[in-house]
């Protein structure tokens, strides 16, 4: 009872914190609305405030930041949904090459010809459920499913569905504007994120997030093996499916906004656990809200740059997380050695 | 006691995809419900004589400088306008102060009346710009120099600037007809040089597009629409050595203000593969500044010009 208290508060403070995040975010641009004129329209909106600055505030940056915060929780929560499922701590997205998928399935629906808002997020969603399928398949080849055969599948999914992406830019090239509409996307980032692509996140988002947690004490059985979470009453093989329909639809939804985007869902499920303890019922929300405040804090900081440079999160992400993923393989692998 | 019942597992089983389908159908939904102007636009105000303008593209930097001498008018051009690589416009560039990358806040923050924007621009600005009642000149990528004459009527329109523009087209035109008056004995000769541009990117342009229309009217040929090719097509090493035209059109634009000069020693040059082409042997890998190759303004004419030149030069 007092650990679920605690967790509690620890959630609410995760949205409030998600809450400042996001209009403390929207206060980084360029140096034409300076941060403390942009919060400052925030809790007194000025008569003299100019159209402009209104307009960067809450048609620019509101929706972007919004959008970036969806992004972030789809990919948390994915994460930590993986990481139960594969009961792997180095499970994610983008290394078991569901983001990779995802992008596939979106950059196919842009060179076919599919309006953008209505194709691409179901193109994404099925190019992550066929990618995690296909990983799970493969890593389950001769039996249950070591770190090394789940990572070298995902690396080959994720090696095949960029390839096939990359043929699919060549074959659009001919088409000069098609070609840099897919490349652009491709490359992934949030500049001209509008409440259309808040829109468009949210409801896949929100219904993963919801059925994820319907499974959270089932994932909890899970984590002590799958012989004994059958025994405790878990149809595994449906949950199996169900978990990996449903980090596709989150991670799908995020790659159609934002593009692929890695690292995120592995550093945001461990940093939760950490705080709160192995429970799926506090670490799912909690990895979302983690998930959204990486998430923000990685475009604020490529606004704050942008005009010398074009960072985009995705590029922060990998530089963050890669080094994070390489420590926690060290420590697995020590953790292996008989001391 | 298990954790779940037969029943809600089989119910499950149904609820769970129909409510992933139903997401999406929502995401889809909303996301078009939301798109674009959709949620409180301002109207757009169209000022008939422009005063505020801001130019996203080269090409638009180009036309701007050259159809509006009171640059009080012109807010801002892009980081290109300064890149001798990218630009012809470089010297009139500096007698306008602002500088745009095609973020949208950056552009919102100047109050522009007219945006200057390639059609091309990412469509989550377009959008943006719809929805705060900027008006926006969309400027297509020109395939011919008719189109860059129609391109140039177009936004002397949009700018009040029409007696300019006609100006600007004749000016063209006139430089145009010395060029076709010099190559006129080639018109039609079989023997004229078969040319390729020779791109770092890979891609390169063919029939129906300026480049081969500059070809031709320089008096020589388009190696790759004689192949049939049309649009932007790739181009590897392989396919060069097969086609073996008579001039290569070296371009090495880079994006970083370095351009570099280019010659017969550029890359082509010292592959052992690009001496097998006849061009390389020759010594007619032609370097022309990437601006005028990049251009699709009036600066075609320098292209057409230089290209003129060259091919007339003959192998040494």
């Amino acid at each position: 009872m007092t650990r679920d208290r605690s967790a509690l508060r620890l959630g609410l403070l995760g949205l409030l914190g998600v809450a400042a995040a996001l209009v403390a975010s929207t206060a980084v641009g360029s140096h034409a609305l300076p941060f403390g004129r942009a919060l400052s329209l925030w809790w007194a909106p000025s008569p003299a405030a100019r159209p402009w600055e209104s307009a960067i505030l809450f048609d620019v940056r509101l929706p972007r930041a919004v959008v970036a915060a969806l992004g972030g929780a789809g990919l948390g929560l994915s994460g930590a949904a993986m990481q139960g499922l594969f009961r792997n701590a180095l499970a994610e997205p983008g290394v078991l090459g569901v983001s990779s998928g995802a992008t596939l399935g979106a950059v196919l629906a842009i060179y076919a010809g599919s309006a953008p808002l209505l194709a691409v997020p179901g193109a994404a969603f099925l190019g992550a459920l066929a990618s995690a399928s296909l990983v799970h398949r493969l890593a389950h080849v001769g039996g249950l499913p070591s770190t090394s055969s789940l990572l070298l599948a995902g690396v080959a999914v994720s090696g095949v569905a960029g390839a096939l992406g990359s043929l699919v830019l060549t074959l659009s090239v001919a088409d000069w504007e098609l070609g840099r509409q897919i490349l652009s996307w491709m490359m992934g980032g949030l500049e001209g994120r509008s409440w259309s692509h808040a829109a468009l996140a949210g409801p896949p988002i929100a219904v993963g997030f919801g059925l994820l947690m319907l499974r959270s004490r089932e994932l909890d059985a899970l984590a002590l093996g799958e012989d004994s979470a059958a025994s405790l009453g878990v149809d595994v093989p449906a949950l199996r499916r169900s978990v990996l329909a449903l980090t596709a639809l989150t991670t799908g939804a995020t790659v159609a906004v934002m593009g692929a985007v890695g690292f995120l869902g592995l550093m945001a499920p461990h940093a939760v656990r950490a705080l709160v303890g192995p429970s799926h019922r506090a670490v799912l929300p909690g990895s979302a809200l983690m998930g959204a405040l990486g998430m923000l804090g990685a475009d604020a900081l490529c606004r704050s740059v942008s005009g010398s440079v074009d960072l985009r999160p995705g590029v922060v992400m990998a530089l963050l997380g890669g080094p994070f993923f390489l420590a926690l393989m060290i420590r697995q692998a020590r953790a292996r050695i008989p001391s | 006691m298990g954790l779940l019942s037969g029943g809600r597992t089989r119910s499950r089983a149904v609820a769970e995809p129909l409510a992933c389908v139903l997401a999406l159908g929502a995401s889809a939904a909303l996301g078009v419900w939301a798109e674009g102007p959709r949620w409180a636009p301002r109207p757009v105000i169209e000022n008939a004589r422009p005063a505020r303008i801001v130019s996203l593209s080269v090409a638009s930097d180009e036309l701007a400088l050259a159809l509006v001498p009171d640059r009080a008018r012109i807010l801002a051009l892009t980081r290109f306008a300064d890149d001798p690589g990218a630009s012809n416009e470089v010297e009139a560039a500096r007698t306008v102060q602002g500088r745009v990358t095609a973020l949208a806040e950056e552009v919102l923050a100047l109050g522009p009346d007219l945006v200057l924007a390639p059609r091309w621009s990412a469509p989550e600005l377009m959008a943006l710009l719809a929805h705060e009642g900027v008006a926006v000149h969309a400027i297509d990528t020109p395939s011919s120099i008719d189109e860059v004459r129609a391109s140039i009527a177009g936004l002397g329109a949009a700018l009040d600037a029409r007696p300019h523009a006609e100006a600007l087209v004749h000016a063209m035109d006139a430089r145009l007809a010395r060029v076709a008056a010099q190559v006129a004995r080639r018109a039609g000769d079989a023997r004229a040089p078969r040319v390729v541009l020779w791109s770092d990117s890979g891609v390169t342009p063919a029939g129906g597009t300026l480049f081969c229309e500059a070809v031709e009217r320089a008096g020589a040929r388009c190696a790759l629409a004689e192949q049939g090719a049309r649009g932007y097509v790739p181009l590897t090493l392989e396919g060069l050595l097969a086609l073996d035209p008579d001039v290569v059109v070296e371009a090495r634009y880079r994006a970083d203000g370095r351009a570099r000069p280019l010659g017969a020693d550029a890359a082509l040059a010292e592959l052992p593969a690009g001496r097998g082409l006849r061009a390389v042997r020759t010594g007619r890998v032609l370097a022309l500044p990437t601006a005028h190759v990049l251009s699709t303004t009036h600066h075609v004419a320098d292209l057409v010009e230089g290209l003129a030149r060259l091919v007339a030069e003959g192998p040494p």
